[in-house]
């Protein structure tokens, strides 16, 4: 029974991390779907959705305003849902360069200020932005080049998660984000991504359906409700986004745990996309989205099972699994201290998104 | 040679806790959540409806 559960838990690991990318590469290098992007330039809702952002409103506006795009085909509308500090001010002081601001003052959640957003949207595609990350000046331009293709129904663009030194950064967490968006390209490459980048996509307007009130993460929702409809949801690397990488891997834990609880809700949500005959990338959510679900249960019963077999190869992949979660202490403990020594989060190098790509 | 150990002893560190992250979000979808916007709960501030400009 051990050795069942063993190797049951170590191939689920190893195919989630390992075996799906390099499904992945040889998947995309055979079935390769190119999107035929052209240049053009449709009307475009900017939709930024906010509730306590007095930090960053003005340099958000600013960037959306500094967009390379003809200013009379987009359109930027702010949704507030109810703040409380003075973001609604600020973003009123945009109303008359053409910003248009709505704020509700009851509370419903990010999905019902998208949802009165998207009553004021004009425009034949919608980008979709956050708050805080600043686009780079020609990135609504690639966005909406992939809409050429009539069989793209929504596009992410890429996140770049910068260090203080305004170079992408290369700590623990920025490599995890660089391994996920190798991941999301290539499934790109195959057929669409199974979600977006909330701070960076775009879908056209005649896609979009009201999300209930409870949807938590409208990049997944919105992108896969796309493609279930039959249209690709694409990853375009060259419409980029900026944002400062967070400091310590406790502050990335804190959006995992967000995003992760997210996605048990999708899956209670939309459970179609687990249905192959449903679901065109079925195997991409199951590898992607749900692997990462099951690998912690995984990785507590392969510690589990590793204790009753202790001879031989085993014992020393228990040793390996001891050193392991050894060095995972100490580099909490070495996270801890750097984080009492350390002196104010670094500054989001806008410097770096006005760069053109 | 300091800086490029505590660079590594990371990454197990944040492999573990991504992946209890999910297992933290098992727990909170099993609770279930309403205060990941923010900490005021939904619904509570004074029904003054939309306004647009």
């Amino acid at each position: 029974m051990a050795h069942a559960i063993f190797w049951a838990a170590l191939t689920c690991v190893l195919y989630v991390y390992f075996g799906y990318p390099l499904l992945l590469v040889a998947w995309s290098r055979l079935g390769r779907r190119q999107v035929k992007k052209r240049d053009w330039e449709p009307s475009v809702s900017l939709l930024i959705v906010m509730h306590n952002e007095s930090k960053n409103v003005r340099g958000k506006l600013s960037n959306c305003l500094d967009l390379d795009y003809p200013k009379n085909k987009l359109q930027i509308i702010v949704s507030l849902d109810a703040p409380t500090d003075d973001t609604e001010a600020l973003a009123r002081e945009y109303s008359d360069a053409g910003v248009a601001v709505m704020c509700s003052h009851v509370r419903r959640g990010k999905a019902g200020a998208i949802n009165s957003g998207m009553t004021m949207a004009r425009g034949q595609i919608v980008v979709f932005a956050d708050a805080r990350q600043r686009f780079a000046r020609n990135a609504v331009r690639e966005l909406v080049a992939n809409f050429a293709d009539p069989s793209v129904g929504a596009v992410s663009g890429e996140l770049m998660l910068m260090d203080g030194n305004g170079r992408e950064a290369s700590n623990a967490v920025g490599l995890y984000w660089r391994y996920e968006k190798a991941i999301r390209s290539m499934e790109s490459d195959i057929h669409s991504v199974p979600g977006a980048s909330g701070s960076i996509y775009a879908i056209r307007r005649e896609l979009f359906r009201p999300l209930p009130g409870n949807t938590f993460l409208d990049d997944v929702t919105i992108p896969m409700r796309i493609v279930l409809s039959g249209k690709r949801a694409i990853f375009d690397s060259k419409a980029r986004a900026y944002d400062c990488v967070t400091e310590t891997p406790e502050q990335e834990y804190e959006k995992k745990v967000r995003t992760l609880t997210g996605n048990y809700e999708l899956f209670a949500e939309m459970p179609q996309l687990l249905l192959p005959w449903r679901n065109p990338i079925f195997i991409q959510m199951v590898s992607h989205k749900a692997g990462r679900l099951i690998v912690p249960h995984c990785l507590g019963a392969l510690f589990a099972a590793n204790l009753f077999l202790l001879h031989g190869f085993y014992l020393l992949f228990f040793a390996g699994q001891l050193a392991w979660y050894g060095l995972a202490v100490m580099g909490w403990i070495s996270s801890a201290q750097r984080f009492r020594r350390q002196a104010a989060p670094a500054a989001i190098p806008l410097a770096e998104s006005r760069k053109q790509i | 040679m300091k800086t490029t150990i505590r660079k590594l002893i990371q990454i197990p560190y944040t492999f573990v806790l991504m992946n209890l992250a999910a297992v933290a979000g098992l727990y909170c979808f099993a609770r279930g959540h309403e205060g990941f916007w923010n900490s005021v709960p939904m619904g509570t501030q004074q029904p003054q409806g939309l306004r647009h400009v």
